[in-house]
């Protein structure tokens, strides 16, 4: 089943290549990671346990990722992009994770304009700048950008306009706004709410399910027992467009700023087949990136926001931080995260539903380029977090530490 | 025998009016705070009708405007109206380098590893050259309508072999200047080798155009 879903995906890939070969030129690059991932024995919640963590109770050899990144410019000014992984977490499963147009004309002398159309990531943060939209530094992302890359993604329309300064008067300040319509996020949220943070580096794909722990709060029969213990994460439930507005600033490539406004304006009162609410998810995201100099950079990123479900049956407020040192020089690559995150119930119908969490992370990675194809590196993350929706489990603890250790061969082509 | 002789004249006074008829002028530019300014564009312009005569006469020179780690290189070239610019892509990537300025536009797609077709400019003046790919990318090709000019150097220097007893107009221009500034100009003429000196006294902008130390992880 799952082979011929990967067969097929290629199949498309493939055809898209072909479509406009005569007119285009298409690139296809790859990446395949491997490791080692020493885990404690936290479950982790794509196992159903609570653990926040992508691994638990492992001590095995994980194929992370596998993708292909295709490339196609169907016209001087028009270019296809699509990202097809691989994942055999929770399950073997392949599909898109992006799948996107752009077209960027060359239109008025001062200001450049792009649009974009299809299933893509808003460019919130700068800790994935990699291909597939993977991270170089650290690889479990930060629990900001683990949230966006299994809840978020713009399956809609986005227009970016940039003011370049060296066109103004040699000004060192770049400013671009960006605003975009999109649909099927209406689940955002879910997953926050009972696992909270989480700190992995899992994205969802296409059609893909993201399960949680099995919390007895949900169980049929309960006040949310319609709710499923899994996500859909791209699942349009009531029809409505959502919509997000940001603003970048960049000086030099020195300093870059980048903040957005984002509002899935799902209808919460909307249930879906297969126990699927529609979230009423909104956020505030400021991320900030400085380059002290040619090795040494800071990345950060602070989010604030609040989701709802049903007629006020959970409510909960959420924020988060991060901040990354990242020093490089030649193959060497060092980085360091600190994560600081937290889950608030605000609503007061059903008690059991506990949603209140917080915790903190540290993570350290070193990565070694060997050459262009090949890249190895070691990562160690430690965490203590607080989730009140564990003590629904008897005898589980509410606070938990969870530590992993994972050894990484990385090939790129 | 005598067609020899005549050659052999003709040569002697070849090579005698390329001894005498040229000199070589060594230029410095400053900035108006009198720090040597690179990347000033110094062009001079003959007045007499035999020194125009013997502009014409000299070959075009082609030029280049590379891209080299997604950055343009060098960030200013100048060339003669009528010559040929070239766009090299020294990187592993496509380039789309494009202008939208009023006396020149054009939009070139340039492979990876690859020579762009030429393109040659009718007017002269400013241009302004960017990349559709990569936005930080800024060039700029400054048009001349005369044989002699140059570029100066780290140093705010350049040296130019001149026909010798002209009088020439002088015009300098910096990417920094103001847009609407010309630059700085003058006349001097021209006997034996000698110095010029050239302070911009326009104030010159920031200059934020180049981002030299960027790396993989900043094109997103």
């Amino acid at each position: 089943m799952n082979i011929k879903a990967f067969k097929y995906n290629i199949a498309i890939l493939l055809a898209f290549s072909g479509t406009f070969q005569v007119a285009a030129e298409t690139k296809i690059r790859g990446l395949v990671q491997a490791q080692f991932v020493a885990a404690d024995e936290q479950q982790s919640y794509l196992e159903h346990g609570t653990g926040l963590l992508r691994y638990g109770d492992d001590n095995k050899v994980e194929l992370a990722h596998a993708l292909l990144e295709l490339n196609t410019d169907i016209t001087d000014f028009v270019k296809l992009h699509a990202v097809l992984n691989h994942t055999q977490s929770p399950e073997s499963f392949t599909n898109f994770s992006q799948l996107s147009l752009r077209y960027k004309p060359i239109l008025a002398k001062k200001y450049r304009w792009q649009f974009k159309a299809g299933m893509f990531y808003p460019q919130m943060g700068f800790e994935n700048p990699d291909i597939g939209w993977l991270s170089p530094y650290n690889y479990t992302n930060s629990a900001i950008s683990s949230w966006i890359g299994e809840e978020m993604r713009t399956i809609g329309a986005e227009f970016k306009v940039t003011r370049l300064g060296r066109l103004h008067g040699s000004s060192p300040h770049n400013l671009s706004l960006v605003g975009s319509f999109f649909k099927g996020n209406d689940t955002a949220g879910t997953i926050l709410a009972w696992r909270g943070w989480g700190l992995h580096d899992k994205q969802s794909l296409l059609n893909e399910t993201i399960p949680f722990a099995r919390y007895p709060s949900i169980a049929p029969g309960q006040d949310l027992g319609k709710q499923a213990a899994w996500v859909e994460p791209f699942r349009e439930i009531d029809g409505r467009w959502g919509y997000y507005i940001g603003a970048h600033w960049d000086y030099r490539s020195k300093s870059r700023l980048r903040y957005y406004y984002y509002d899935n304006n799902a209808d919460e009162l909307v249930l879906a087949r297969g126990g699927q609410y529609a979230w009423h998810t909104s956020f505030h995201s400021l991320a900030w990136q400085y380059r002290f100099d040619k090795h040494w950079r800071l990345l950060s990123q602070y989010l604030n926001g609040t989701t709802a479900m049903g007629p006020k049956a959970v409510i909960v407020d959420y924020n988060a931080w991060y901040m990354m040192l990242n020093y490089k020089s030649g193959p060497h690559l060092f980085s360091a995260r600190i994560d600081d995150f937290k889950t608030i119930d605000k609503d007061s119908l059903i008690p059991i539903d506990n949603n209140n969490g917080d915790g903190t992370a540290l993570t350290v990675s070193y990565r070694y380029k060997l050459n262009k194809h090949w890249q190895l590196g070691i990562e160690n993350i430690y965490g203590q977090s607080f989730q009140a929706s564990r003590a629904q489990f008897a005898g589980a603890d509410t606070d938990i530490d969870q530590s992993q250790f994972m050894a990484v061969v990385q090939y790129r082509f | 025998m005598k067609n020899l002789l005549y050659i052999t004249l003709g040569g002697l006074l070849l090579v005698a009016s390329l001894v005498v008829d040229a000199a070589q002028l060594k230029i410095t530019v400053h900035d108006n705070q009198g720090a040597a300014l690179k990347q000033a564009v110094v062009s001079l312009t003959p007045t007499s009708a035999a020194g125009f005569a013997a502009a014409k006469k000299q070959p075009l020179r082609k030029a280049e405007l590379a891209q080299r780690n997604k950055q343009f290189d060098p960030h200013l070239i100048a060339v003669q109206k009528g010559a040929p610019v070239e766009f090299p892509n020294f990187d592993d990537i496509k380039h789309q380098v494009y202008s939208l300025s009023a006396i020149k536009q054009f939009d070139l797609v340039v492979k990876q590893g690859s020579v762009s077709k030429s393109v040659t400019f009718e007017k002269s003046g400013v241009i302004d050259v960017g990349c559709n790919v990569h936005d930080w990318m800024s060039g700029y090709i400054y048009v001349v309508d005369t044989p002699y000019f140059g570029v100066t150097d780290e140093n705010g220097q350049l040296v130019l072999d001149l026909p010798d007893n002209e009088t020439l107009n002088w015009q300098a221009w910096h990417p920094r200047l103001d847009a609407k500034e010309s630059g700085s100009h003058g006349s001097l003429t021209l006997k034996a080798n000698q110095d010029l000196m050239i302070t911009l006294t326009q104030d010159l902008l920031p200059g934020y155009d180049q981002v030299d130390d960027l790396d993989e992880f900043d094109d997103y």
